[in-house]
């Protein structure tokens, strides 16, 4: 046990150092969480639930961090480093894994201060996430070589975002809908978050050609990547609970209502262009720099807006005495670095053999987006402080040297 | 609860146990298609203005030009020994005097001359006290101002020695060939007429040399250098051993000084070093005299252009690698006794001339091959890297042959220098390939060897084991062309006509952690 909190401390003593992602508990349950938030945080996951309950959230004590990509693990890396070459069936099961690109998400996500009064809560955090993709066929350039003659590459293949921002969020929830007796109670809730812009890093143009055939070998690189720091924004929240049936709980949210970040402090674009057209090897010499044009420089962006797609989420949960199971499906209307229009879903259970001591589980589905997680926690509860630790792996049942990926997460809420 | 505790501790322990191996830069094998040359050779790319040049009509023409001439002609002399002796000199009569003058030799006659060297030798004997003064003059010598030349006697004894130069004999332009001198002696004395007073003896014994000269030379031959070497021959390529030249011509101007006809004397020798052919043409006109070289005059040369083409398109037909002028002079004609010629000292006759061999030939079955393999040297570093990353090697070729030429190119490795084309044994790697000739391309459009641009396709492999040799320190390159045979050939030099090339090299090399220091 005590090894757990030394390595939970030790994951969270990491946390600046990894960029960007996503929450605390949920990752218990592979984020089917959004019938399990109570208090602070059901600000964020549904503020229908802000209930009658103290809580208090304390600096960084709900953190969450979380990395993964769709594609490599440490086996694999083990392998090759090992064997110190990549076979015909290496660079095959390679470039399957990738499924056309290459992955890569984090996200960060740790509480500032929160606290729940009554049936409202005022809640601040931060919040980093990070995205990035390499297309297939630089790792095809990479492994096989320019076997083929023609090369294009996009933004929708490669690309690379982050977005960092802090929200003050204000919410109050536990409100009935006016509904005839023999419909079930339906409680409403919303959240609004004013969010100030941290940072923000996104491709704004990426496509590349490379051509190598008897015309010549003609290569075109433009990208232009947008920084920008100090920007404000919005974004709101509602959602319903009810209890349809007695322990089983239906809920439903829809977040990033006007969801925006204006960046209007620092904005700044930085182009990078490398074009050469019908190059022979023979006619290059030291002084041929020439036949490479590369141009650099950078500008004054002018204000935009980041938007925050707006994301749906369904839940269902059954309480038993010991145990709870959850299913939560989320979709969003729009890709960003914060959403997917690829719908996921994820479960989660909770085992209380002793109150003082629940396990939880989770697990969630790979889709195109990534591979599936397999959560684990513990807490250790009492009537006033809940502590909780886990972790979750990508693409294996048990965070190991097959996993893509590693989350982990610690949840320490006080309640008076 | 144990159980709970003994299961967590077992995730902790998959999590802290995860080994994760030191990073190195994996081996692996890919695939580079580098394009290496795309590059247009142009037929006019071989026009160097100087030995290969295009005539009006584009086709490309070896050429040869230079100049050449004889000495300058130096001094005319005339051979007389003009010797009279004891004139006996009487007082109050004046004595006029006739003496022949003529080339001892008979090979000249004068009829104007300034003369750069000569003496007249006179003594006066027993003359009489009383005479005080005895005047000679010579009518035919004369003064540049135009007066006579005369000397006198003051008393001296003996033979006096008076110097010809600078003066003038005969009349210039006036075609009369002086053939003899008129001497005038006027005596002047205090005695009475008809007295002998004296004897007079003159000679001109030493022959007069003349810097200008009017009036025949007879069995003058004016030569040029003994051999000189008209036209040194470097064939493109080496491909005199597969070509044989159709049509050649020879111009050569002749700029005479001489006032006098010459005929013009003497051979082309052309020789091929190579097989040590030799061929020698007279200098002759098509009715086999020799050719006959206008005068010049005083106020200026003579130009005579004279054309060579069937002699010279025979020369050509063994491929000289040089073509000489042999015995080259020329004999000048005395003409008629009417006519008179005219020379001076420093006049010559020089000659331009100009060969010029279009491209026009046949082709033969011979193979072209240099004598020795070319050695090829890689360097350490560069051996090292094949034999290090290189798996095989595939050169893929796109040539687009615009020339009426097609050749079969033949390339040997050897790792000796002793590498046989017809000798399989004595080389590693043989590769070869067929360039068709433009004819061939056009009538055969839709060949599968060919692109819809008319390009043709070639593809040329290294295997590893073929590879190796290129590691070796000893690498040799025997290269052969074998021409198509396809009858008289015309290679003309205009944009149109090119080879242009490009090539794609396929290497599979295996990436390695130290290749980037290599490279």
């Amino acid at each position: 046990m005590g090894r757990l909190l030394i390595l939970g401390l030790i994951l969270l003593l990491t946390l600046p150092l990894v960029a960007g992602n996503s929450a605390g508990l949920p990752i218990f349950f592979a984020d089917s969480y959004m019938l399990r938030a109570r208090g602070v945080e059901a600000n964020y996951w549904n503020p229908a639930l802000l209930n009658r309950m103290g809580e208090l959230w304390l600096p960084a004590l709900n953190t969450g961090i979380s990395f993964n990509n769709n594609a490599l693990d440490l086996k694999y890396y083990n392998h090759i480093m090992d064997n110190k070459e990549i076979t015909e069936s290496d660079k095959e099961e390679l470039l399957n894994r990738m499924g056309g690109r290459l992955r890569f998400n984090a996200k960060v996500e740790s509480s500032i201060v929160g606290f729940c009064m009554g049936d409202a809560a005022l809640s601040s955090s931060l919040h980093l996430f990070g995205k990035a993709k390499l297309s297939q066929r630089y790792l095809d350039l990479l492994l096989y070589g320019n076997e083929e003659e023609h090369y294009e590459f996009s933004k929708k293949d490669t690309n690379v975002e982050s977005l960092g921002y802090i929200d003050l969020t204000v919410g109050m929830g536990d409100i009935r809908l006016p509904l005839p007796e023999s419909i079930p109670d339906i409680r409403f809730g919303w959240s609004g978050s004013l969010l100030f812009g941290v940072e923000e890093l996104d491709t704004a143009h990426y496509s590349g050609i490379f051509t190598s055939n008897y015309d010549g070998l003609s290569l075109k690189q433009d990208v232009t990547l947008r920084a920008s720091a100090g920007g404000l924004g919005f974004k709101g929240m509602i959602g319903l609970a009810s209890e349809p049936i007695q322990n089983l709980h239906a809920g439903i949210t829809l977040d990033n209502i006007l969801g925006g970040i204006r960046w209007g402090l620092m904005r700044e674009s930085l182009h990078y262009s490398i074009s050469a057209e019908n190059v022979y090897i023979l006619d290059l010499d030291d002084d041929d720099n020439d036949l490479f044009e590369v141009d650099e420089w950078e500008e004054q962006a002018d204000p935009f807006t980041t938007k925050l797609p707006m994301e749906m989420r369904m839940g269902l949960l059954y309480r038993l005495k010991l145990v709870d199971f959850s299913i939560d499906y989320v979709q969003g209307f729009g890709d960003s670095v914060v959403t997917s229009k690829v719908g996921r879903v994820s479960f989660g259970s909770e085992f209380s053999p002793l109150y003082t001591l629940p396990i939880y589980f989770g697990f969630s589905p790979g889709n195109s987006d990534g591979p599936y997680q397999v959560a684990f926690g513990l807490g250790l509860r009492t009537r006033v402080i809940a502590l909780g630790l886990g972790v979750q792996s990508f693409g294996s049942l048990f965070p190991s040297s097959k996993s893509k990926g590693i989350a982990t997460a610690l949840s320490l809420r006080i309640k008076y | 609860m144990k159980r709970l505790v003994m299961m967590l501790i077992l995730i902790a322990g998959l999590l802290v146990s995860c080994n994760i191996s030191k990073p190195v830069l994996p081996e692996w094998d890919v695939t580079l298609n580098i394009p290496l040359i795309s590059r247009s050779f142009f037929v006019s790319d071989l026009v160097d203005s100087v030995n290969i040049i295009t005539d009006d009509n584009d086709i490309l023409t070896i050429t040869g030009s230079g100049s050449m001439e004889s000495p300058p002609f130096g001094l005319v002399r005339l051979s007389t020994n003009i010797s009279t002796n004891n004139i006996p000199l009487v007082s109050g009569i004046n004595a006029d005097i006739a003496l022949p003058l003529f080339d001892s030799a008979g090979e000249t006659d004068v009829s104007y001359g300034e003369i750069a060297t000569g003496v007249l030798k006179t003594m006066f004997a027993d003359i009489a006290p009383e005479v005080t003064l005895i005047e000679l003059s010579i009518e035919e010598f004369r003064f540049p101002n135009g007066e006579s030349f005369s000397i006198s006697y003051h008393g001296e004894s003996g033979w006096q020695e008076h110097s010809l130069a600078s003066l003038r004999i005969g009349t210039i332009d006036s075609g009369v060939i002086v053939d003899s001198l008129h001497l005038s002696v006027r005596i002047f004395s205090s005695l009475p007429d008809k007295v002998p007073v004296g004897n007079m003896s003159l000679g001109i014994t030493e022959p007069i040399c003349f810097r200008v000269f009017q009036g025949h030379l007879r069995e003058r031959t004016v030569w040029l250098d003994e051999e000189s070497t008209f036209i040194d021959i470097e064939y493109p390529f080496g491909i005199e051993d597969a070509i044989r030249l159709q049509e050649a011509s020879l111009k050569i101007y002749i700029t005479n000084e001489l006032g006098f006809h010459c005929t013009f004397h003497g051979s082309f020798l052309a020789e091929n070093s190579r097989t040590g052919e030799k061929l020698s043409m007279p200098i002759l006109d098509e009715n086999d005299n020799p050719y006959t070289i206008n005068p010049g005059t005083l106020a200026g040369p003579s130009f005579t252009e004279l054309i060579f083409e069937d002699n010279i398109s025979r020369l050509f037909q063994i491929m000289p690698d040089n073509i000489s002028l042999q015995d080259a002079n020329f004999t000048l004609c005395c003409g008629t006794e009417e006519e008179v010629g005219s020379v001076r000292e420093t006049d010559k006759i020089s000659l331009r001339y100009q060969a010029d061999a279009p491209f026009i030939f046949e082709l033969t079955e011979s193979t072209i091959a240099p004598e020795k393999p070319m050695e090829l040297n890689l360097s350490d570093e560069q051996r090292d890297l094949i034999r290090t990353y290189a798996n095989d090697a595939h050169l893929g070729l796109m040539i687009k042959n615009k020339i009426p030429l097609g050749f079969t190119a033949n390339l040997y490795f050897g790792d000796t220098d002793t590498i046989d084309h017809e000798d399989s044994s004595t080389y590693l790697i043989h590769k070869s390939l067929l360039l068709r000739s433009n004819k061939w391309v056009e009538e055969n459009p839709t060949h599968p060897d060919l692109t819809q641009d008319g390009y043709q396709l070639f593809n040329l492999s290294l295997s590893r084991a073929e590879m190796e040799l290129f590691s070796n320190a000893d690498l040799h390159l025997l290269w052969t062309f074998n021409f198509d045979n396809s009858g008289i050939i015309t290679v003309t030099a205009s944009p149109a006509d090119y080879i242009h090339i490009k090539s794609m090299m396929r290497l599979n090399v295996r990436i390695k952690e130290d290749m980037w220091d290599d490279f």
